[in-house]
């Protein structure tokens, strides 16, 4: 090790008991006295730089570790939040929903009829139908006609 | 082989809920169980050379846990001007109770805790959560000449002291 180093690191000690160091220079400080075959007047130092830099690298970990606790409790806090309102909206549109009486039984929109279980909605099948229907009913008059003129006669 | 930062950090949120859980129920209060789970962590990590001598690390630190639980409930901590006065009777010389202590950073972490709370608040900023100097004086609205002053002093101090623990020891 040199002179111009150990010269360096002495003004740094005394830079850091004076409270003069900045973050940079006191990493230096930690990096230095993290090294094996320390000079005999500073190992008196090293125990406390070791502690110093074990002790910030295992804070910086936990102090992590709770704000990520944190913020997931913050996370289920409004989740829980949300869903509460989200399940009083879902309750109040279903109730919104079986409360609201029907305005008309016949809601179905447009025309249809019913043939043999069949659900018509083409209007010229219908029309088909009608017409067969009422051809149905033409000969049924002329029987009642004849029956009249019988009787009169 | 000893331990890295990630591996300590994989270890650390696998107990940490049941190690809150110990200390919660022993303080019954969650700030001082907080405070001992970080000490707990703290000494993990400290003591990571030694873990492979544990059969079940979880379990010793679960007694660590349980064991520093019952401590605070027993000693819970003084007031602020029991300890500026500890502070002040620690100049004079070394409490008994430090030389107990097995770990050097137990010894240590407990020369701070022995300083005057302003003092010790500043020390923690600047050496251990790595403020700068201006940080401080922001967020502790004090003084930067304050800031300065006091950081000198507590670091002069725990110098002291470790000085006469090390010379004993």
């Amino acid at each position: 090790m040199n002179n111009n180093m150990l010269t360096d690191i002495h003004r740094l000690i005394e830079k850091y008991f004076e409270g003069q160091t900045s973050s940079g220079e006191e990493k230096m400080l930690r990096d230095y006295f993290a090294q094996p075959g320390l000079p005999d007047d500073l190992k008196e130092y090293a125990p406390l730089f070791r502690f110093l830099d074990n002790e910030s690298k295992a804070i910086a970990v936990l102090n992590g570790i709770r704000l990520d606790d944190e913020a997931a409790v913050r996370w289920r806090q409004s989740l829980r939040k949300y869903g509460t309102i989200a399940a009083v909206a879902a309750s109040l549109f279903i109730a919104l929903i079986l409360l609201t009486p029907e305005t008309s039984s016949t809601s179905q929109k447009g025309n249809y009829v019913w043939v043999d279980g069949q659900r018509i909605t083409d209007p010229r099948t219908v029309r088909e139908y009608a017409e067969l229907s009422f051809d149905k009913v033409q000969p049924e008059n002329d029987i009642i006609a004849d029956q009249l003129r019988a009787f009169s006669e | 082989m000893s331990m890295d930062i990630a591996e300590y950090k994989r270890i650390v949120v696998a107990f940490r809920s049941s190690l809150l859980a110990v200390a919660r129920h022993i303080t019954g209060n969650t700030q001082d169980a907080e405070d001992v789970v970080q000490d707990v962590c703290l000494k993990m990590w400290h003591q990571r050379d030694r873990f492979e001598q544990y059969e079940n690390v979880e379990a010793y630190c679960v007694t660590m846990a349980r064991n520093m639980s019952i401590d605070r409930i027993r000693s819970r901590r003084p007031s602020v001007g029991e300890s500026v006065l500890l502070g002040q009777e620690a100049e004079e010389r070394l409490p008994d109770s430090l030389l107990e202590e097995k770990d050097d950073s137990d010894t240590i972490r407990n020369i701070i805790r022995m300083l005057p709370p302003l003092q010790q608040r500043i020390l923690q900023m600047k050496d251990i959560e790595g403020y700068e100097t201006d940080e401080i004086t922001r967020i502790t609205g004090i003084a930067p000449e304050a800031v300065r002053n006091n950081l000198s002093r507590a670091r002069k101090r725990v110098r002291e002291l470790c000085r006469i623990y090390f010379q004993i020891k």
